[in-house]
């Protein structure tokens, strides 16, 4: 190696950070003497500038997120032998509702607006991918201030957990669902041996209250501040009723 | 190849395996992204190499303890990138080593520490160059190229480097010191 490169190697360590406090401090008395390493010094720093510039200048294709998440939620392994096909079964029976739902009302069987649906879905098939776990939950936890503080740089939402045990409810635990892209709360709750999942999503607009069956499992859907929940469950109807008014006024906030 | 061996034996359920992937993984979607670009040299195949690499870090993911999030995600990209090189450019793994022969005509043609005439800003790329510094970063050898990419953009640490290429520090310093020498030569002659 001729002295050129081995002086080029220690100045780019040097700009790096990366030479030993004595290396730095001969590193340093050379700048200080040579004019010509001066400039080469520059000219690395100069390079190291342009070269960041240009590094990051690749676009990241907007799908990108989508196509991986899309990916990942269909690679999920089978808990137990056998239960993938029911899995699979119930993703089936799930896009011939959605695509009979479509065909039929062409959107008067649900009201969404178009940008919901796929929150519908992603909610409806987050509840059925935790039931299909060992566990519905990522944290186990009856107590809402060991819940909420859990989300916190796992979603960019810690929602209110609040305590319905001695109405029936009680609070189990809480898990990260995928909606739109992006990693939600979900609380879990139990009625007996149902379970109920809560998914909290920025609102988005004046999503409307409503209430929707599919595949078995009831919808109840409100919005409160900036907030919309999303509560499934397979309980029967007058219990989800009464769990989201409930869920409701512990959460509501006066105004 | 990490985690293709885990995914025959699922130990957690999977909605932790989700979590955790959208913990350490998802965030780092973008700069995964460029780096399997630089690699690949192409959206198309970035992609592809992205797709694979997610699944791959999916199933990994129960393996992966403690540590660095980051160096872990990274190094499966920069891995499924040379899967894929292997077969689609294997002549780029080869002669991934291959910069002797332009670092020499470099140094012929002045070198690179022949005082600058001009102003040391004059000597670095304008703006407008940008594209001529794209195609000289790919025409680089690909030990030179990820080396580089890892440093400049992603910023790391020689030794988080050497830990993502599987080389000794000292083989990450001498491949960046040439890297830079070239491209300082190159972009002097050009001018």
């Amino acid at each position: 190696m001729s002295g050129d490169d081995e002086t080029l190697l220690l100045l780019g360590a040097y700009a790096d950070g990366e030479l030993s406090p004595g290396e730095v401090l001969a590193m340093e008395r050379r700048l200080a003497a040579e004019p010509g390493l001066r400039d080469t010094a520059e000219r690395l720093r100069g390079l190291s500038g342009a070269l960041r510039e240009t590094l990051a200048q690749i676009p990241v294709p907007e799908t990108l997120r989508g196509h991986v998440i899309g990916r990942i939620g269909f690679a999920d392994p089978a808990p137990r032998r056998g239960w993938l096909g029911s899995w699979q079964a119930l993703a089936a029976t799930l896009l011939v509702g959605l695509a009979g739902g479509a065909a039929i009302g062409g959107g008067a069987v649900y009201q969404d607006r178009p940008e919901d649906a796929p929150h519908r879905t992603a909610v409806l098939a987050g509840h059925l991918r935790g039931l299909a776990a060992p566990q519905p939950f990522d944290i186990a936890s009856a107590d809402g201030h060991v819940v909420k503080p859990w989300f916190n740089g796992r979603t960019t939402i810690a929602p209110d957990a609040p305590d319905l045990a001695e109405q029936g409810f009680p609070l189990v635990g809480g898990r990260v669902d995928i909606v739109a892209g992006t990693p939600v709360p979900t609380l879990v709750y139990r009625r007996d041996r149902h379970v109920i999942s809560v998914t909290v999503v920025p609102a988005s607009g004046s999503a409307p209250t409503d209430e929707e069956h599919r595949d078995g499992s009831t919808i109840e859907r409100w919005t409160q501040g900036d907030l919309t929940y999303w509560a499934v469950s397979d309980l029967n109807t007058r219990d989800m009723r009464r769990f989201a008014d409930l869920f409701r006024s512990r959460t509501g906030r006066p105004g | 190849m990490t985690g293709l061996t885990s995914a025959a034996t699922p130990t957690a359920p999977s909605t932790l395996a989700r979590a955790r992937f959208s913990q350490l993984v998802l965030p780092r979607l973008d700069e995964g992204y460029r780096l399997a670009h630089w690699l690949t040299g192409n959206p198309t195949d970035a992609e592809d190499v992205m797709q694979e690499a997610c699944l791959r870090a999916y199933r990994g993911i129960e393996g992966f303890a403690e540590g660095n999030a980051r160096a872990w995600f990274l190094t499966i990209v920069r891995n499924t990138g040379y899967s894929w090189l292997q077969r689609h450019r294997p002549r780029a793994v080869i002669f991934a080593e291959d910069l002797a022969a332009e670092a020499r005509s470099a140094l012929e043609t002045g070198g690179v520490l022949t005082p600058a005439p001009e102003t040391p800003e004059a000597a670095l790329i304008a703006r407008d160059d940008a594209g001529q510094l794209a195609r000289a970063i790919d025409a680089l050898p690909v030990a030179f190229r990820e080396t580089l990419v890892l440093r400049e953009y992603h910023g790391l640490s020689y030794r988080e480097i050497a830990e993502v290429t599987g080389v000794p520090i000292g083989t990450v310093m001498s491949r960046l010191g040439r890297a830079r020498q070239h491209l300082l030569a190159l972009l002097v002659k050009d001018r």
